[in-house]
């Protein structure tokens, strides 16, 4: 009698053992959340190295209130932690610049108009979104996103803020398989709305003019 | 009278229970200041009532200020979060409302999202011309272009909707008028808090549910104001108050202290002044009469007006000075006379004419337009008739007859002096007035109720400090409609507003986000007659550049449908998202709030031009109300200039009439009226040669002098006429004496307006005895002379 029951519970335990091929202890630590965890540790440890870079960009946007998706494509240049630029150049030129806490947008034939993000909350939404993407620092984005690995070197991240999330439904971030930077963003809108923008040719670590965070204009 | 000694202990006793009584109640008797018992006249009066009902009196102004000028992130941290722990502190105590602090979260997207939602309710006959450029192919071309890059550029997630729903921008355009809706203050909002420039300071406001014109009310929310302050600032936070508050503390402080050091001085400067003059313990007595008689004098007083202020209790200082004369009179007459029966038949007339005209005189100024000269008109008569009468019954049955030491009898009045000595006094008194009369065209008077406040060093330095952190530019006024029904008063305030928008652009009013039911619906039905018009031309050229530039063919349907539709015409103030509401709050009084009427305030700068339009404006409409400090300083120097000729005038007539109808004699009464003359020429000739410039205190000093002048004129014309006592004289002196002490101590306190008392009638006073005692028995010794001359 006893022996039935010692091999009823080494086959009941080795049943499970099968179905359960991971031991029930580290239950929460999947393959998908390993490659995750693995995936952001080596894209923070690469933007820990990076103290500056410049990529050429080209974005797709998909708007229903475009009757085709409209291309511009254009140059971006980072200084972490607060300095960006965004510059258009095809096929209507233009400019975003953030300098830390100030920041200005310019078109051609028109004066700059410049912001302060502690006042203009429109401006500030604007920062939080680029630099959630060019940061680097993704594991800090856990407590406004959801992050979900989907393969590939690709985050999906999903805003938990309802604010947030009545602009941007998702974020899909696919990283470069080599040096880990941003290869390619789709964000998402409500209504069905959609973004691509793809980098390349990017630089890093090079010297840049503070210029390039000051003037519009006029640089070349 | 001979009085029996028991009969005497019986006078002092019966005096002296009632004064015990007296003191009683004077402790039950509600002593406190309302600064606008200083007004005169209903008119200035009414305007700072409504001052009051616009809760502007209660308003206190809080600027939390980070120590030391740091910079460092920690400190900006802390001082929002002391912003906001304050600003909750406000908001749950039940001593204070309408608290202002923050604007609530996400309130630019809900103001954006409320004004484009009712643009035809909003935008006037001006405005459809903006809009009207809007919609030209250029208008287009430039909106288009502007709404293109901006949907492709990173601030363009989330637009869309917006774009679509108002793609040429006219929200935006109207936007522009919400300025009008920001104070004067340089405010820079961050974080939902009111921040300065250089973002070192934030600005709270708040509403006192007591009245700060009121000191013990003042000193309540002053000690409350501090047990919040402890409990919600961090330590490298310094708060700083300005507005009423801060004036009435330093207001009554500056009368308090100016009580409790002057009186005790004035009255040991008397008792010592008794001693040395009289040389007898028995200058305790004498003293004791004003003594005697303030404190029922202060129970009537609050009788007739339910409280008695600080400022007139002030003025109790001067009292006793006025109330210790008849005793001194009565007691030197009595001590250097062998009969005192006769001397007291002979000194009745004299002192019942002096107390005639002195009770006169404050009763005139019964008459005047500032609730506190009327107070302290009455507390001076009730005194003085109470002193006359304790007087009359105490000092007799005190003095012993020739106990006045034979040293300090002087000559008697009837010494006389040549007639050339008595001509030349004359002449040069003559001379003395004619100056006094030509120096009065050159008297300025100030109106402003600014020369009346007495705030300390500190009050102005943190006004001057606030003005310099928050950008506050001059004197503001405020323009007020009232009315009992809001939709009027919402139409009056719009015609005002647009007035304003085309004179000026430094103004404060709810106007722009607040048009009335009849011009919301001109509005709308403006705009459906526009559309109805222009809209298949204007959709057509439009569409036409939208596609060719990428745009859909539908995707600005839901702009051109918006075009069509009319929201209802409504009460808006229901309707406002909070961020509008807590702007609009400081700018409407409901009736709740304001006791009767709907208040809508404008706020703004003037210059001399817009200011005299507003006057015009005001006197045009009777729901329109000017608040400006210019206009009650105008209105107060009217009522200053009429007050001081009219009682000036009825109160050297009634003098005067007594004094001819006792004498019946030119030059008696004119001997009499001299001290009274050389007073006034002498007030006049100082006010001009210092640059002084009179005020309502003034007025009320010159009438007290006139009635104290003439006192001593009385007393010199009837000891030389029935020769009653040949110290007659000295006892004038001491009067005078006693009188400059009572105003030489009030000339050495703080608050402005006891300072004025002090200075102005020192000067009076110490001209009418000199006078008194020199040039009025030279004209009374000149009339017997020719008199003589004449017989003989």
């Amino acid at each position: 009698m006893i022996q039935k029951l010692l091999f009823l519970a080494i086959v009941l335990t080795v049943s499970s053992a099968l179905h359960n091929p991971v031991p029930m202890t580290f239950a929460n630590s999947t393959p998908e959340s390993l490659e995750k965890s693995g995936l952001l540790a080596e894209i923070e440890n690469q933007a820990a190295a990076i103290k500056s870079l410049t990529a050429n960009f080209t974005q797709i946007r998909n708007l229903s209130l475009f009757s085709t998706p409209i291309t511009f494509s254009g140059r971006l240049a980072v200084e972490r932690p607060d300095r960006l630029r965004w510059e258009f150049l095809q096929p209507l030129p233009s400019v975003l610049i953030f300098n830390k806490k100030t920041g200005q947008r310019c078109s051609p034939g028109s004066d700059p108009v410049k912001f302060n993000l502690h006042n203009d909350p429109i401006m500030r939404m604007v920062a939080e979104q680029l630099w959630t993407w060019l940061k680097g620092d993704y594991g800090a984005l856990e407590k406004d996103y959801s992050i979900e690995y989907l393969g590939n070197s690709t985050l999906r991240l999903s805003p938990k803020i309802e604010s947030t999330a009545n602009v941007i439904s998702a974020i899909t971030i696919t990283f470069e398989k080599i040096n880990r930077q941003v290869k390619k963003v789709i964000i998402n809108e409500p209504e069905g709305d959609k973004t691509v923008i793809t980098f390349s040719e990017y630089r890093l670590n090079d010297t840049l003019s503070p210029s390039l965070f000051i003037t519009c204009f006029g640089l070349d | 009278m001979a009085l029996t000694r028991a009969k005497s202990y019986w006078l002092w006793a019966t005096a002296l229970l009632i004064t015990v009584l007296a003191l009683l109640l004077v402790s039950r008797v509600n002593i406190n200041d309302n600064a606008l018992d200083l007004l005169p006249g209903e008119a200035v009066r009414g305007d700072l009532l409504l001052l009051k009902k616009l809760g502007l009196m209660d308003r206190i102004i809080i600027t939390l200020s980070l120590d030391n000028n740091s910079n460092r992130e920690e400190d900006y941290q802390a001082l929002k979060s002391s912003t906001r722990k304050l600003g909750n502190s406000l908001t749950e105590s039940p001593h204070f409302t309408g608290v202002l602090y923050t604007l609530p979260h996400r309130s630019e997207f809900e103001i954006y999202q409320f004004i484009q939602q009712r643009l035809p309710l909003y935008l006037s006959e001006d405005d459809m011309v903006n809009v009207a450029e809007l919609t030209t192919d250029k208008g287009i071309e430039k909106a288009l272009l502007s709404a293109f890059t901006l949907l492709n550029s990173p601030a363009g997630y989330g637009m869309q909707q917006l774009i679509q729903q108002d793609p040429l921008g006219i929200t935006a355009l109207y936007l522009d008028k919400l300025n009008h809706l920001r104070a004067e203050y340089a405010i820079q909002v961050e974080d939902g808090l009111f921040h300065s420039n250089d973002k070192k300071h934030t600005l709270l406001i708040a509403e006192s549910k007591k009245g700060l014109t009121d000191a013990d009310s003042a000193r309540e929310i002053e000690t409350l104001l501090q047990t919040i302050f402890t409990q919600s600032l961090s330590p490298q936070i310094k708060p700083m108050v300005i507005g009423s508050l801060p004036h009435t503390l330093a207001n009554a402080n500056a009368v308090r202290s100016d009580l409790k050091t002057l009186l005790p001085l004035a009255t040991i400067l008397l008792l010592t002044l008794l001693l040395i003059s009289l040389r007898s313990i028995k200058a305790l007595l004498v003293l004791a009469i004003p003594f005697l008689a303030a404190p029922p004098a202060i129970i009537i007083t609050a009788e007739i007006y339910q409280n008695v202020s600080a400022l007139a209790l002030g003025f109790g200082i001067v009292l006793l000075g006025i109330a210790v004369d008849f005793a001194i009179h009565l007691y030197f007459g009595l001590a250097s006379t062998e009969n005192q029966e006769d001397f007291l038949k002979h000194i009745r007339r004299p002192i019942l004419l002096a107390t005639l005209t002195t009770g006169s005189v404050f009763t005139v100024l019964l008459f005047s337009q500032v609730p506190s000269h009327r107070q302290m008109a009455t507390l001076a008569l009730a005194g003085i008739v109470l002193a006359v009468t304790y007087a009359w019954f105490l000092i007799p049955s005190t003095v012993k007859h020739n106990s006045i030491s034979k040293q300090i009898v002087t000559a008697p009045v009837s010494t006389q002096p040549s007639t050339r000595s008595s001509l030349i006094k004359i002449i040069i008194w003559s001379i003395f007035i004619i100056c006094g009369l030509l120096a009065w065209p050159h008297l300025s008077y100030n109106g402003n109720l600014q020369t009346l406040d007495a705030p300390n060093t500190i009050v102005l330095e943190d006004e001057k400090r606030f003005r310099a952190i928050w950008g506050q530019q001059g004197d503001q006024v405020f323009v007020v409609i009232t009315s009992n029904n809001l939709d009027e008063a919402l139409q009056r305030n719009y015609k005002l507003y647009q007035y304003l928008s085309a004179n000026t652009s430094s103004f404060q009013s709810v106007a722009p986000i607040l048009p009335s039911i009849s011009d919301q619906q001109k509005n709308s039905e403006r705009w459906k007659e526009y559309w109805q018009g222009s809209l298949p031309d204007f959709q057509q050229r439009f569409m036409a550049k939208a596609v060719a530039m990428g745009f859909s063919e539908k995707g600005f349907l839901p702009f051109f449908q918006s075009l069509q539709n009319l929201p209802a015409a409504e009460s808006l103030l229901d309707q406002f998202p909070p961020g509008l509401k807590t702007l609009a709050s400081s700018m409407i009084r409901l009736p709740q709030e304001s006791g009767d009427q709907f208040l809508l305030p404008t706020t703004l700068t003037v210059d001399n031009e817009l200011y005299s339009t507003l006057l015009s404006l005001e006197k045009s409409d009777a729901n329109i109300t000017l608040l400006a400090n210019k206009k009650w300083r105008n209105q107060v120097e009217k009522l200053l200039k009429k007050d001081i000729l009219v009682l000036s005038l009825a109160a050297a007539l009634v003098i005067t009439l007594i004094i001819v109808v006792n004498f019946r004699s030119f030059c008696i009464t004119l001997a009499t009226m001299a001290p009274v003359i050389s007073a006034l020429a002498a007030m006049i000739l100082f006010s001009a040669i210092t640059g002084r410039e009179l005020n309502m205190m003034h007025l009320l000093m010159g009438i007290m002098v006139i009635g104290l002048a003439v006192d001593y004129g009385i007393f010199v014309t009837c000891a030389h006429q029935w020769q009653i006592s040949g110290d007659s004289l000295k006892a004038i002196s001491i009067c005078a004496m006693s009188s400059l002490i009572g105003f030489g101590a009030l000339s050495l306190a703080h608050h402005p307006a006891l300072n004025s008392l002090g200075i102005t009638v020192l000067v009076g006073i110490g001209t009418a005895w000199p006078t008194a005692i020199i040039v009025s028995p030279a004209m009374l010794n000149l009339k017997k002379g020719t008199r003589d001359h004449a017989k003989a």
